[in-house]
């Protein structure tokens, strides 16, 4: 085991951040810390960096008892969200830093340290920028030296806090990808903290998905989407529809007692058809209708209820249909989650 | 129909340009101002300094009395920047790096001398260390004389200026915020490592701006060291009390001559605090 956080809590005056995280993280794996933001994702990435201390609880790391140690013993590479880049030095001397303050016995000789940076710099495809300055960088390309630098020290963990999440939506989804394909030719343990669903999903081995300092749900990607293990987890990680237990249970064919209960539906799985298809179709009206590209989503109004309800439909799909605004339809709700 | 292609000259809006004659009046008035409290003194003191030549003037700023208040001037102005410096970069990395009670009172009490006229800052001095006070007499007994001494005008410089360093420095590193030092610490470097690498490099400017203007106040302070100084010529005079036993004594040239020194210092601190703000 990489990383075993235990029973791990922490309270910022009044606020309690985190109540009892018990996580542990398996050598080599990409696992990201997923939550709205005031979860408690940033504190805990920060306390297993060290650079917070918990009320109560432990933290080990190749099973060694980290809890009590500074960040300078615990060999972690950690990227801020601002990069947190030395102003003043240029890139070069940004990633030899790490290096160069070590005890002198341990400090790699001039040669070595260059090797090293050199490598770094060639791995984040920035050897070119060596004697630029940060400010002389765009918004990705200094997250890369951040990355650069929080590598050359040879950590055994690397911590990324929102690392992209001051980066416009392109350059994301490139660093996304990117990052990605780095993990999987370092096999670096890392945790990474994302307020964005659609980048943990796509990232990470495993998702930890948090809410009010409180672990929700631990799973791989497909299991949190899928599987969801709380209205919370259903609900963040995605579009949804919330429907009374009421208004659909004899719709859906699922036998509810507790009619308290709300039925939760993803857009992409409400389907559309103009004629009743069997005694499940629910009787609706298109209300509005928006085009993006290959998708399109339908605003529904159902009709018992008055309730609206969100469908997304592929483009196929809608040329069939012919529909438009005001158009009677009825509506087949697939996979339907109760909570 | 042939079309005219040619753009309409633009007319100026009135109403967000003003005449010319207002336009003069005011550049006319800031000139005349500006001559009258600033250029004119300087010409004055300058003409008034060398009234009775060269030689007396140079005379007046070489004699042993001129000397020692030089030299006691340049003493109290290090020792302030030093103990100023060590305080206020202290005091600014516990304030904008760390969350604790009372740090708001901290702030208040830093703008204290500031508000406090310099005199009564002297007089606190006094009533602490003066011969009817507590300590007073103790230090004595132990050979050391605070007040109408060296150390207390060091007391009394170091005290009124002691927000100028600190008050450039916090709004500064607040600015700067803690992500670099957190940086360094986690890619291993120590304490001193990230001030002298991270921490000083990122404030270098505002801290020499603030040791300018320190030292600008430390040199010209008149009030409080006055209370503490006690006027004893060739020992605790320093330049500006110096300058006012000669003006009181009508030597008027020797006074003048040595506030062109305490001028040169002003506009020479006004070129560094120029310089430093087009690096900042």
């Amino acid at each position: 085991m990489s990383i075993e956080i235990k029973n791990v809590t922490k309270r910022f005056g009044k606020f309690k951040a985190l109540r009892g995280i018990n996580l542990t993280v398996v050598k080599g794996e990409l696992i990201a810390l997923l939550g709205p933001s005031g979860c408690g994702k940033t504190t805990l990435l920060r306390i297993i960096a060290g650079l917070e201390i918990p009320d109560s609880g432990s933290i080990y790391m190749f099973d060694e008892d980290m809890t009590n140690k500074s960040v300078r013993d615990r060999n972690v590479g950690f990227v801020f969200q601002h990069y947190g880049l030395f102003r003043h030095m240029n890139v070069y001397r940004n990633i030899s830093f790490g290096l160069k303050v070590k005890p002198w016995r341990l400090r790699p000789s001039r040669k070595e340290i260059k090797e090293k940076v050199t490598e770094k710099l060639k791995l984040v495809q920035l050897d070119w920028a060596a004697k630029r300055y940060p400010s002389q960088l765009s918004g990705g390309e200094r997250q890369r030296v951040a990355l650069a630098r929080a590598l050359a020290i040879e950590p055994k963990v690397l911590l990324l806090d929102e690392p992209f999440g001051a980066l416009d939506a392109k350059v994301r989804r490139e660093l996304r990808k990117w990052l990605r394909h780095l993990h999987s030719e370092l096999h670096i343990t890392s945790v990474f903290v994302t307020h964005d669903q659609q980048e943990a999903l796509e990232v990470a081995h495993r998702v930890v998905v948090m809410n009010k300092g409180k672990i929700e749900q631990i799973g791989t990607p497909k299991e949190v989407y899928e599987e969801p293990a709380s209205e919370f987890v259903y609900d963040f990680l995605g579009n949804v529809n919330t429907l009374n237990t009421s208004n659909v249970a004899s719709s859906i064919g699922i036998n509810i007692k507790d009619l308290s209960k709300s039925v939760f539906v993803r857009p992409h799985d409400i389907k559309i058809t103009n004629k009743q298809k069997n005694e499940y179709s629910i009787p609706a009206i298109v209300e509005n209708i928006f085009i993006f590209g290959a998708t399109v989503n339908v605003e529904l109004r159902h009709e018992e209820s008055g309730k609206m309800i969100d469908s997304e439909i592929t483009r196929d799909e809608y040329d069939i249909l012919d529909i438009k605004e005001g158009s009677q339809v009825y509506i087949h709700i697939k996979n339907p989650k109760v909570f | 129909m042939a079309i005219d292609y040619t753009i309409p000259t633009q007319r100026k809006i009135s109403s967000l340009t003003e005449p010319a004659f207002v336009k003069w009046i005011l550049s006319a008035a800031a000139i005349i101002f500006l001559s009258a409290f600033l250029v004119l003194p300087l010409i004055v003191i300058f003409s008034e300094a060398f009234h009775f030549g060269i030689n007396a003037y140079f005379d007046s700023i070489t004699n042993s009395e001129a000397l020692s208040a030089i030299k006691l001037t340049l003493t109290a102005a290090l020792f302030s920047i030093t103990f100023n410096l060590i305080f206020s970069i202290s005091a600014a990395w516990a304030i904008t790096k760390f969350e604790f009670r009372g740090k708001n009172l901290i702030l208040t009490i830093l703008d204290l001398p500031l508000t406090i006229s310099p005199v009564i800052s002297g007089m606190t001095f006094v009533l602490l260390f003066g011969s009817q006070s507590f300590w007073g007499p103790i230090l004595a007994g132990m050979g050391i004389k605070v007040i109408f001494a060296v150390p207390g005008i060091i007391l009394a410089t170091t005290f009124v200026t002691l927000p100028y360093i600190v008050r450039e420095l916090i709004p500064h590193m607040k600015e700067l915020g803690k992500e670099e030092e957190e940086a360094a610490l986690s890619l291993g470097a120590n304490g001193w490592q990230i001030f002298f690498k991270v921490t000083l490099p990122n404030i270098k400017w505002s801290l020499l701006y603030g040791i300018i203007l320190c030292n600008a106040r430390a040199m010209g302070e008149f009030g409080a060291v006055s209370v503490v100084s006690g006027h004893i010529r060739g020992y605790t005079n320093t330049l500006p009390l110096h300058i006012e036993i000669l003006y009181n004594e009508y030597n008027f040239a020797g006074a003048f001559a040595i506030s062109t020194l305490l001028t040169l210092l002003a506009i020479i601190t006004l070129f560094i605090k120029t310089f430093i703000s087009t690096k900042d």
